[in-house]
């Protein structure tokens, strides 16, 4: 018998959604989160919105979802214009969560609106809307609109022992870390120095990317991030 | 300010209980993505009674998944196939995903085989019953004597189900309960499996397999009806 694969937990947004004749509210995700995780290895769970933290008991991994965008008032701003309608309830149980994930080392992975969301409880602040400020009028794809750009890696992170000094990453967000707070940054966008990860280099495994790897399939990320659920 | 409002002096693990997703394509931060679904009413429901709800995706193995679960709620959503029991496509019977049925069916087997509890509904119930050798009617509003079973254009309708005495479900829920409709198909034959819930068409609404420590199966909504019993009692078979 070969040894069981690590179980990937992966967080999800719920929202209205039509279903069949019906709109209801429904948790949904896109399969690719899911898929890559198999891909690479890993038993992939989904995990819905005001989840218990309990469940970090039961699994080896961890990955925060894109999604919505956060509530402001957790980097202690008001709502801005162009911030769309946030979820305090997957706030809530994400924040949670997270801080479990980083308290039992249990590795974690944190995508798009999971990596502003960590950035924004290790201290740091957000751009509400990227396309509004001065300096990154033009960073990339928003709004159902997806595009790619240039990263360039820090020197001597865990990131580029993992992926190489430069990748191509995409882009489909429109809001953006302006500060990571405590964490270490690990990469910017080529075209604009926009941040695009973090990580804590004391845990085992914890990343925050702004891009979508799942999406692009940067299979040796989420190599890396099995390979540490498995404990290997 | 946002805060956890959790409770963490809690002295042993809640049950995990698999609730099974469905994959359809929707205009998800971009057009026509393919995402997984599941309606918010099954993880709620089962995280009131006190389990701790896990959305399950179709590529993973099923045995696989049933290592880590406790207990198991096959859920709502499109038609199978009609050849799991037997049939050609009727023109109404629409947008079957043969991947879909099969991994549900793995599912639903080696729940039985490890008497896992397990939950069957709506979709879940026309597929529990179709494996078991039973058959469906693949549309209600054009077969005889079923045409105002419920409605399916859109709205959903409630109607009584007479549940049968001695059955897991009558000690759970009582001798009658209002259960909701939204489905145009419906079960013709139970196969091997107890009927223990018809409406007064005669419809079969729930079924049983008395030999497990629960199975449970409705072609109604609990989730939806707020029958919250019934996912206590699930939740407390699964923490045995």
């Amino acid at each position: 018998m070969s040894s069981p694969r690590p179980i990937i937990g992966i967080t999800c947004p719920s929202r209205p959604t039509k279903w069949a004749k019906w709109e209801l509210d429904a948790v949904v995700i896109p399969t690719t989160y899911h898929k890559m995780v198999d891909r690479c290895g890993g038993i992939p769970i989904l995990i819905p919105p005001g989840s218990s933290v309990e469940i970090i008991d039961k699994i080896d991994g961890l990955i925060i979802s894109g999604g919505p965008d956060i509530s402001p008032e957790i980097y202690g701003q008001e709502n801005g214009k162009f911030t769309n309608e946030t979820y305090p309830e997957q706030d809530i149980s994400e924040i949670a969560l997270i801080k479990s994930a980083i308290e039992k080392d249990l590795p974690l992975l944190c995508i798009c609106r999971g990596f502003q969301l960590l950035c924004a409880i290790h201290d740091g602040v957000l751009y509400q809307h990227l396309p509004e400020t001065n300096g990154f009028e033009d960073h990339g794809g928003w709004d159902g609109n997806v595009t790619e750009h240039g990263v360039n890696i820090v020197e001597g992170s865990r990131l580029e022992k993992i992926m190489g000094n430069r990748i191509i990453a995409n882009s489909t967000h429109h809001q953006g870390v302006k500060d990571p707070g405590s964490l270490k940054i690990t990469a910017l966008s080529s075209h604009d120095g926009l941040i695009e990860a973090v990580e804590i280099e004391k845990l085992t495994f914890c990343i925050g990317v702004q891009w979508h790897p799942e999406r692009i399939e940067h299979v040796s990320l989420y190599q890396a991030f099995i390979d540490s659920a498995r404990g290997s | 300010m946002l805060e956890n409002s959790e409770n963490h002096s809690v002295n042993r693990m809640r049950p995990l209980i698999g609730i099974t997703t469905s994959v359809n394509l929707r205009d998800y931060e971009t057009q026509d993505q393919s995402v997984v679904m599941i309606p918010e009413s099954y993880p709620k429901a089962v995280k009131e009674a006190g389990g701790i709800p896990l959305l399950i995706t179709e590529c993973v193995d099923a045995n696989e998944l049933l290592d880590i679960l406790d207990g198991l709620i096959i859920s709502g959503g499109r038609d199978i196939n009609p050849r799991l029991y037997g049939e050609e496509l009727h023109e109404k019977t629409t947008d079957i995903d043969d991947q879909q049925d099969e991994w549900e069916v793995s599912l639903i087997q080696g729940a039985i085989d490890r008497d896992m509890p397990l939950l069957c509904v709506c979709r879940g119930h026309q597929l529990l019953c179709a494996i078991r050798g039973g058959k469906l009617f693949q549309h209600l509003p054009t077969t005889k004597g079923f045409e105002k079973h419920g409605e399916t254009d859109g709205k959903w309708s409630n109607h009584k189900i007479k549940l049968t005495s001695n059955s897991l479900i009558y000690d759970i829920l009582g001798p009658e309960v209002i259960g909701n409709s939204g489905h145009h198909q419906g079960v013709f034959d139970a196969g091997d499996l107890d009927v223990v819930g018809r409406t007064a068409d005669g419809l079969i609404e729930a079924v049983e397999l008395a030999s497990c420590r629960f199975l449970v199966s409705t072609q109604w909504h609990p989730e939806m009806c707020g029958q919250k019993e019934i996912f206590e009692r699930l939740i407390e078979v699964s923490s045995e």
